[in-house]
């Protein structure tokens, strides 16, 4: 009987919940809970007396369709979750449970309704490649590495973002770009020669080409020659001497992938310690990307090896780091070949007959340098085979030439001022041609395409290469004629999707957009194209799969340039009288370039480390750990930390480090390069960390004249911001987080006491080293750094590190931040508050992980924010 | 029928060099129409860091203003221009130097997120008036990399850099069998056009009718670029000029921005002498971005202020150079109009009012200060008077649009409409400025 009974009780159940559902299904129904909220908590004050402007909250209608209702609905969401209203000055706050379902409610209206108002066009619109994923899609497709970002216009942001389709538009320029690029990533992959010959070679600077700098006798001092070794005692000019211009006329005639070795040990420091060296690639005698620094061991002999491609005439340079310094900190004079003190008379004068010879102290020893290429993987190379076919041979361009139209470019190639000997082209065997164009085609369109292509669209594409065969053009420029168009064509240029579940090519196209910046794989393309990349598990292995390889690099680059806003690294240059630790040589102005690239580098290192150990995002704000080298450390303050090389390091218990708040790159982008600005500090780190963004300032608000006269603190400037009525409802909370960073200058150290160059006391003992001497500093000590600051809610806090202690409390909040990130940067559009229903459900599952950011990636991915359109 | 001088003398550097032939002077007028006037052209000129007020605003107006310190520098131009104080773009507020991207486009720069919805900018609302007539439809040019020129649909146009790139395509003669190949390329450049319409035509068949208005908007972008290489195709046979100086050597080192600007101002005047474009931007002097946070301290506001004179003073090299200019009867500066502002009324202050602006040229009656800002000016002059060692900052007075600020888009459209373009306002504008005649 009891049995019974239970039974029936779960048979109404059964009964009656569809209608429950239904009823549901109806917004205005489903909105009760939220408006009883409001009526509740919020319209006593947003009502006709109080309110300001017509938020009205008494009035407030359940009809989401109503735009003006869906405005009000979205700003109650939205500072309800926050909780910044109720305020907390009201005595009856709601309960925390209240408050819950509510929003819970109120964002499954939301849903509901922008799923029917969606439809099938998505939440996502068409979108264009921006001009990294067109540059990582054109190399891997066609397996170059030739630049073509350069061609295409800067892509336009959309909340910090480069790759959102309603910012990135297409216009005439693009089209003309898209042409010139599609020319050159199509020569850059078309094979002009024989095979050429991978060779390894030795390079000793000892050649005479080598001489020009090192050679001089008055520049043996910085560096001169033992044997083949090339001996550094000082930094040289910053281009010479290791311009390496034997290597320079080896990639001017055969450009491609090589592998560089190079050797060399450190001699004579103080303490045997090592020191650091940075490698660059070069062209035209000048530098053009740093490819590393470097350890040079001590009395040991060490390879640095490094694989890549070297266009047409570049080469390397290697080149010591800071030598001055180190040679003055171990007792050595850099005008004197050892330890003497006094400089004898005429000696660098330019007709000494014995100039001076530095044989003593400190140095770098370069070996000679060992390269080996082209390295070829095969022959011809992929592109060329995907572009002509498997069928395709090569033969000689004069051949060709005999039987149809060969253009000069093919005819006679230039590369850089040489002309290229015995050039060849593609012809097919005869009788074999009509199916061999269709096969190439088909299979290039199905890969530039990303998807199958049909057959219709092959024949077309097919047609336009006989047309010109049948005019008498030669295979090359009959089937360039077809890959221009290919490449030019919207299907190729744009990530066109159907709504609304993708599909599973669109889907693997998202993904590894996603996660590798790029088209898929071919591994990934196998899975699209048998159906099986949706089933929740295989697209969570494959997310595993891309997240382990280090291709997802370009994800952590990408993602934090945009996110963090790195991109704006190298935006502002630091002062040079206030900030000379941040240069290498202070009198041409050239940044201490290690130290630059370690700053962008311990977020990224930091970033990855995160991802690769789901940790959370109470870490991401106040880690105990975080990722150094030599010369960061010692821009921190922590000293005992050798080497170029970036690696975690556990912080000490007080230190203010620690989290991404606090690193010098996040300060630095923050900052103007003179001055902080707590205003922009603390908008950075509510727009892109806390999730909490404040409104744009009213038109015409112009910021604060800065006056460092010393006459008004930047605080006492800014209190009369927050006196303001119009100015404090926003400020009040821009301000406290940037007031906790005001301990942090513009180069991310920590200070207590800001420096200026007008008044203030002079500092007599502080000496910095100025690129070839020590020297007294040019700033003076102004007033003292206050970093107090307050919480919302009104408590005291006394600096960043209590002020990042209270941000890590609140994980679900960074969660929340971070989660519309990523999905916004991984769909292409941003996240709203229709979408909040779905970021809820992302939260829900990786908070067991306490919010690890892998946990949340794979959790965005199997969300229906990222497998529908 | 007037005979139009056959050659054009001017002085560069003392040297006087031979012109060729301006295109106005060989196309002869319409049977019994009047002699043509020369046609209008129109260069811009923008700086990201302003000016310092206190040395670039004069705080008298009218035709007898007193020319404060850095406008004595073009003392002798006095009458070939007008300073307009009191100009902005409404709703850059929030754009600071971001706002660079709109300064010649007014587009609304509202906030942080920096979601920016350019719009077309002046020059190239200027040149598709002449669009086919010259051999090149714009020139955007640049010092250091920034483009001020922008796309009607809101796309940033990559700016040229090299002066030497843009004397070989000034000067630079294709043999015929590079000639053929330039027409065998545009012609298969427009079959391929041809044929990708087709292909957005029929995808967007396949496509939401939410996602169609991109695949229009590459619809419309191969259109455009059709009929570009259409009349591209028409300059291939018509020989270039002949050469006027040897390609200049381009100057790698940013710090030399005096050097950098007057290479590109003797550029810009070739490309006007020789019409081969009549609307040219150029973005110049960003390499002084610390010394413009000065924070008004007196070494670096001095250092900051003698960036701002060389910057002046080979402006003021330009317009002496379009003066010397003998085209009918009248100088080159009589038909060119040249454009000098910023997005920033100066660094320091990072505020995007009171933007400096200069309009010289273009048969315009000049010779006066336009204020549409009357206290601004008082504010600069109570600055000025400030006893010495006296730090006096003037209490910030957000300025009115309308009130006591006009869009600097109405300049925009007085310029356009000076250049034959009908418009009835430009982006922004209310209408055309006031006062300029």
């Amino acid at each position: 009987m009891r049995f019974n009974m239970h039974f029936t009780y779960r048979l109404l159940v059964a009964l009656i919940a569809p209608l429950a559902i239904l009823k549901a299904d109806d917004p205005s129904n489903s909105l009760a809970v939220p408006l009883g909220f409001v009526k509740k908590h919020c319209a006593d004050c947003h009502n006709k007396d109080v309110s300001e402007g017509d938020f009205r909250l008494d009035l407030l209608s359940s009809d989401l369709k109503d735009a003006k209702s869906q405005k009000f609905w979205g700003r109650v969401l939205a500072r309800v979750q926050s909780g910044e209203m109720p305020p907390h000055t009201q005595t009856e706050r709601p309960k925390a449970a209240e408050a819950t379902a509510a929003l819970a409610a109120l964002k499954s209206a939301f849903h509901k309704d922008a799923v029917v108002h969606h439809g099938e066009s998505g939440r996502a619109k068409v979108r264009r490649l921006n001009r990294i994923e067109y540059e990582n899609t054109l190399h891997d497709l066609l397996g170059i590495d030739t630049p073509l970002r350069d061609l295409l216009p800067e892509d336009d942001l959309r909340d910090g973002f480069t790759n959102q389709s309603a910012a990135l538009s297409i216009s005439p320029v693009h089209i003309q770009q898209y042409m010139a690029a599609a020319d050159r990533a199509l020569a850059a992959a078309t094979v002009r020669q024989a095979r050429p010959e991978t060779r390894t070679q030795r390079f000793s600077y000892t050649s005479d080409l080598e001489k020009s700098f090192h050679g001089h006798a008055h520049n043996k001092l910085q560096c001169n020659l033992r044997g083949e070794d090339l001996h550094f005692f000082l930094d040289t000019h910053i281009e010479v001497p290791a311009y390496l211009r034997q290597f320079e006329s080896v990639t001017t005639e055969k450009p491609g992938r090589y592998r560089v070795r190079i050797t060399t040990e450190a001699r004579d420091t103080t303490d045997g310690e090592n020191l650091i060296f940075s490698v660059w690639l070069a062209a035209g005698g000048k530098r053009r990307e740093l490819l590393g620094h470097f350890d040079a061991i001590h009395r040991k002999e060490t390879v640095v090896e490094i694989t890549r491609p070297f266009q047409s005439g570049e080469t390397l340079i290697v080149a010591p780091y800071r030598m001055a310094k180190v040679r003055i900190d171990s007792g050595y004079s850099i005008y004197l070949p050892d330890k003497q003190e006094k400089i004898p008379k005429g000696w660098h004068a330019i007709n000494n007959p014995n100039p001076p010879i530095a044989t003593v102290g400190p140095a770098i020893v370069v070996k000679p340098l060992e390269i080996t290429g082209p390295l070829l993987e095969n022959w011809p190379p992929r592109g060329h085979v995907l572009l002509y076919g498997e069928k395709s041979e090569l033969v000689a361009a004069t051949e060709v030439a005999k039987s149809s139209r060969v253009p000069d470019t093919i005819l006679r190639p230039v590369r850089g001022y040489r002309q290229l000997k015995d050039p060849v082209t593609v012809r097919l065997p005869s009788g074999q041609s009509d199916s061999a164009i269709r096969e190439a085609l088909a299979r290039f369109i199905s890969l530039a395409f990303r998807r199958p292509p049909t057959g219709i669209e092959v024949d077309s594409y097919a047609d336009m290469v006989r047309e010109r065969l049948s005019k008498g053009e030669c295979l090359e420029v009959a089937f360039n004629a077809a890959h221009r168009a290919v490449l030019c064509s919207p299907e190729f240029l744009f990530l066109v999707e159907h709504g609304p579940a993708l599909n599973s090519h669109e889907l693997a196209s998202r993904l590894s957009y996603f996660l590798w910046r790029s088209a898929p794989n071919e591994e990934l393309r196998k899975l699209a194209d048998a159906g099986t990349l949706a089933q929740p598990e295989v697209l969570r292995r494959e997310t595993t799969r891309l997240m382990n390889s280090p291709r997802f690099d370009s994800f952590v680059r990408d993602f934090l340039s945009q996110w963090l806003n790195l991109r704006e690294m190298d935006a502002t240059t630091p002062d040079r009288d206030l900030f000379p630790e941040y240069f290498e040589a202070i009198h041409d102005g050239r940044q201490d370039i290690l130290l630059h690239d370690s700053l962008v580098g311990e977020t990224r290192a930091f970033f990855r480390d995160l991802l690769q150990n789901d940790l959370g995002v109470a870490d991401m704000v106040s880690a105990r750990h975080t990722f150094l080298n030599q010369r960061l450390a010692e821009h921190y303050d922590l000293p005992g930390i050798k080497g170029a090389e970036l690696r975690k390091v556990e912080l000490p218990g007080d230190s203010v480090r620690g989290g991404l708040l606090t690193q010098a790159s996040i300060l630095k982008v923050t900052a103007n390069g003179a001055n902080t600005s707590p205003v922009l500090r603390g908008a950075w780190l509510l727009e892109r960390i806390v999730g909490t963004p404040v409104p744009p300032p009213p038109p015409n608000a112009g910021g604060i004249e800065p006056d460092t006269r010393g006459a008004t603190t930047i605080r006492e400037q800014l209190a009369r911001h927050q006196s303001v009525k119009t100015c404090a409802g926003c400020h009040q909370k821009i301000d406290p987080p940037g007031f906790a960073l005001e301990s942090f200058d513009p180069i991310g150290r920590h200070r207590e006491y800001y420096r200026t160059t007008e008044k203030g006391e002079k500092l007599k003992d502080a000496k910095v080293f100025y690129g070839g001497h020590y020297g007294a500093v040019k700033y003076l000590k102004g007033s003292q750094v206050d970093s107090k600051s307050q919480l919302p809610g009104g408590r005291e806090i006394a600096d960043v590190r209590a002020y990042k202690k209270a941000l890590a409390a609140q994980p679900e909040l960074l969660a929340r931040c971070f989660v519309r990130k990523v999905a916004t940067f991984a769909t292409g559009v941003g996240v709203d508050l229709q979408d909040e229903f779905m970021v809820d459900k992302v939260l829900e599952a990786s908070k067991p992980s306490g919010y690890g950011l892998r946990t949340i990636l794979h959790e965005v991915i199997q969300n229906e924010l990222f497998t529908r359109k | 029928m007037k005979t139009l001088p056959r050659r054009l003398f001017l002085r560069n550097a003392g040297v006087a060099i031979a012109l060729p032939l301006l295109d106005s002077m060989v196309t002869p007028p319409v049977c019994g129409a009047a002699p043509s006037e020369p046609p209008k052209r129109m260069v811009c000129i923008g700086v990201p860091f302003g000016f310092d007020p206190t040395a670039f605003v004069p705080v008298t107006t009218g035709k007898d203003y007193a020319l404060p310190s850095h406008l004595n520098h073009l003392a002798a131009y006095r009458n070939d221009f007008t300073l307009i104080s009191g100009l902005s773009h409404p709703n850059t507020g929030g754009g600071g130097h971001k706002a660079e991207a709109v300064m010649l486009t007014g587009a609304p720069y509202p906030d942080y997120s920096h979601n920016l919805k350019n719009t077309i900018s002046v020059d190239q609302a200027f040149a598709m008036r002449f669009r086919g007539e010259t051999r090149y439809e714009s020139f955007a040019l640049t010092t250091q990399g920034q483009s001020l020129s922008v796309t009607a649909n809101g796309v940033s146009i990559p700016a040229m850099d090299r002066p030497s790139a843009v004397f070989k395509k000034l000067f630079l003669a294709a043999t015929p069998a590079e000639m053929d190949a330039d027409l065998r390329r545009i012609d298969e450049g427009r079959s391929m056009l041809d044929f990708v319409r087709d292909r957005a035509k029929s995808l967007n068949q396949t496509i939401s009718s939410a996602d169609r208005q991109r695949v229009e908007e590459y619809f419309e972008s191969v259109r455009d670029v059709e009929r570009q290489l259409k009349m591209t195709r028409e300059w291939v046979n018509r020989p270039k000029p002949k050469a006027i100086g040897s390609e200049p050597r381009d100057i790698s080192d940013n710090q030399q921005q005096k050097a950098k600007f007057q290479l590109m101002i003797d550029m810009i005047h070739l490309a006007l002498v020789t019409d081969s474009t009549r609307a040219i931007s150029l973005m110049t002097f960003g390499m002084h971005h610390d010394l413009s946070h000065h924070g008004k301290e007196p070494k670096k506001l001095a250092a900051c202020r003698q960036v701002e004179v060389e910057l002046i003073q080979s402006f003021g090299g330009l317009l002496q150079k379009l003066k010397s200019g003998n085209e009918g009867g009248k100088t080159l500066l009589d038909s060119t109009m040249v454009l000098l502002t910023s997005n920033l009324r100066d660094g320091n202050s990072h505020w995007t009012y009171n933007l400096p602006t200069i309009l010289a040229g273009g048969g315009f009656q000049h010779g006066q200060h336009l204020t549409f800002n009357r206290p601004y000016l008082d504010e600069v002059k109570q600055e000025l008077n400030a006893a010495p060692g006296s730090k006096f900052n003037p209490e910030k007075r957000i300025p009115l649009m309308g009130q006591d600020q006009q869009p600097l888009c109405n300049l925009y459209t007085s310029m356009l409409r000076k250049g034959g373009v009908e418009i009835e306002r430009f982006s922004t504008a209310t209408g055309s400025l006031e006062g300029l005649v």
